[in-house]
């Protein structure tokens, strides 16, 4: 298992794909800190919700830590370097279980580093449009922790649904209609189930002020669930089903 | 030795292997044959596990095939699987290293194969960077790195160019000399007349044929005749039962005849008729045995 967890994580090391991924993260994140930031009025800085929002910007690196899961899986069935690999290591359940590992720490790298910038950008821009920080120790702390452990929980959600769909491309379509289209139409159309979505329980986790979101635990444990699901579903079909 | 007993898999409705059966000795090479969709491909990936099984067994030696022994063998599968953006060198060692080589081990192995593929050159090339051909040696290298006993390769000819195909045969022969057991997909059956010793035709995942090439030859209910005549009529044919035109070109005559027809009958009708410039007779080719064979 070590040696896979290696394997796994020399491959992310060396995807170049990751790398685009990590700058596509830290642009949008840095894009969306600026914006917000910036084109708020006086009052809207100084408002708790507000400050909220700008710090939780950081939440988006969790799509890009979904598409490195996604990437981790469909690219070996892409290249068909998943015949070697279940060769060698022909549990293929400990292949998956490598994946979601060296997936999850890059997701913790990536989560870090969104919190870094979007906690460095915001103060700067706070401190320069001399706003006060009025989130207090507990807000900051479950930005930050939550934040981290989302973006983690994502890309072993994202191992799953590439292990589910195995095509590479109709596994990022699927992610990003998701998260683009039908998550958001869902939570407007009927919030009483948009709530239980894997963005809702996110935004619990970092308790986000939005009035109709579960506890931080309860998104969390939302979230934990989700990506067990998915990682199981895909765990078991990867283990079924013929390599071609 | 390999022995493949008895296997069976279905998908849906399509028996893909309906009691396969046979077996590759170490040193020996095995032409693996079959029309489209026989069952060539489950059955290579069945025996390293790829594809799972309803029934039947792979078998090393006479005993189930454990993982130790599957890191040992080496596969070439038609669809070819290595890393993109990886420099070549490299990819090989990392595969040698995978199938439990050390690291220098790994990496002296890698180079050597190379250097014989005629790689050498391109090793700190990225496998993209590669024509069809090369990226295509690069992948035997990756099969052999490890020195199998067992060599499994699907369509290792396909897309290949005559210069390529000719390097490829010989290091299958080399590694048959070596004492591995080489079992090979293709479609290209004079190639496969040429270096194979053994043949395995299926046909709707059944044995159709399985033996020395030699053997299913005369075996075959068909003889072959050719002739060239100068001087015969355009439309003659010899007056003997049993015997069918297959092709006329320029003068020469190939006949397709049934194994108990007399050559010399035929031979004797041709000089009544035409002056006898050259006469050949034999068991069929390899592809006419095949068609034969598989006839649908």
């Amino acid at each position: 298992m070590t040696d896979q967890l290696l394997s796994e994580l020399r491959k992310m090391r060396s995807t170049r794909t990751n790398l685009g991924l990590l700058g596509g993260m830290v642009a949008l994140v840095v894009v969306f800190l600026l914006t917000i930031g910036l084109t708020g009025t006086s009052s809207d800085l100084a408002d708790h919700d507000h400050q909220h929002r700008v710090f939780s910007v950081a939440t988006q690196a969790a799509l890009f830590a979904a598409l490195i899961g996604v990437m981790a899986i469909t690219s070996e069935f892409r290249h068909g370097t998943i015949r070697p690999t279940f060769v060698v290591t022909p549990h293929r359940g400990r292949v998956v279980a490598a994946k979601v590992i060296s997936s999850l720490l890059m997701g913790l790298l990536f989560g870090a580093l969104a919190v870094g910038l979007a906690f460095g950008i915001g103060y700067a821009v706070f401190a320069a449009r001399g706003a006060h920080l009025v989130l207090d120790r507990n807000d900051v702390l479950l930005l930050v922790l939550g934040t981290i452990a989302v973006t983690a929980l994502w890309s072993a959600l994202g191992v799953g649904l590439g292990a589910v769909v195995k095509n590479q491309v109709f596994a990022v379509i699927a992610l990003l209609v998701w998260t683009g289209l039908v998550n958001p139409i869902l939570d407007g159309a009927l919030p009483g189930v948009g709530r239980y979505t894997p963005i809702a329980a996110s935004a619990s986790l970092t308790a986000d002020p939005a009035s109709y979101l579960l506890s931080p635990l309860g998104g969390g444990l939302l979230l934990i669930a989700y990506a067990a699901v998915f990682v199981a579903a895909g765990g078991m079909l990867v283990a079924r089903r013929d390599v071609t | 030795m390999l022995s493949i007993v008895d296997i069976r898999r279905r998908f849906g409705e399509v028996q893909a292997l309906d009691g396969l059966a046979f077996s590759v000795a170490r040193g020996r090479m095995l032409g693996f044959l079959g029309p489209n969709g026989a069952g060539k491909t489950t059955t290579m990936r069945a025996i390293f596990g790829l594809a799972g099984l309803d029934a039947g067994e792979v078998l090393w030696d006479g005993r189930a095939v454990t993982h130790r022994q599957r890191l040992g063998f080496g596969y070439m599968p038609e669809e070819r699987g290595l890393y993109p953006r990886m420099p070549v060198g490299e990819q090989i060692a990392y595969f040698g290293r995978l199938h439990g080589m050390s690291s220098a081990a790994a990496r002296a192995a890698a180079s050597a194969w190379l250097e014989r593929l005629g790689l050498a050159d391109r090793a700190a090339a990225k496998l993209e960077e590669l024509s069809h051909g090369n990226q295509q040696r690069a992948q035997l290298a990756a099969a052999l790195v490890h020195e199998p006993e067992l060599l499994v390769l699907d369509e290792p000819f396909a897309g290949l160019d005559p210069v390529a195909v000719q390097t490829l045969a010989e290091m299958l022969l080399g590694e048959a000399e070596r004492g591995a057991a080489v079992l090979f997909s293709s479609h290209q059956l004079d190639l496969v007349e040429d270096i194979c010793e053994d043949v395995v035709v299926i046909d709707h995942g059944r044995v159709v044929a399985d033996g020395t090439l030699d053997a299913l030859r005369r075996r075959s209910r068909h003889r072959r005749i050719e002739l060239r005549l100068d001087g015969a009529p355009g439309a003659w044919l010899p007056h003997v039962a049993g015997v069918e035109l297959v092709e006329r070109h320029n003068g020469s005559l190939r006949l397709e005849a049934g194994r108990d027809v007399d050559p010399e009958l035929v031979l004797a009708d041709a000089e009544r008729t035409a002056k006898v410039v050259g006469f050949s007779y034999g068991p069929p080719s390899l592809t006419e045995l095949f068609l034969e064979l598989v006839e649908r």
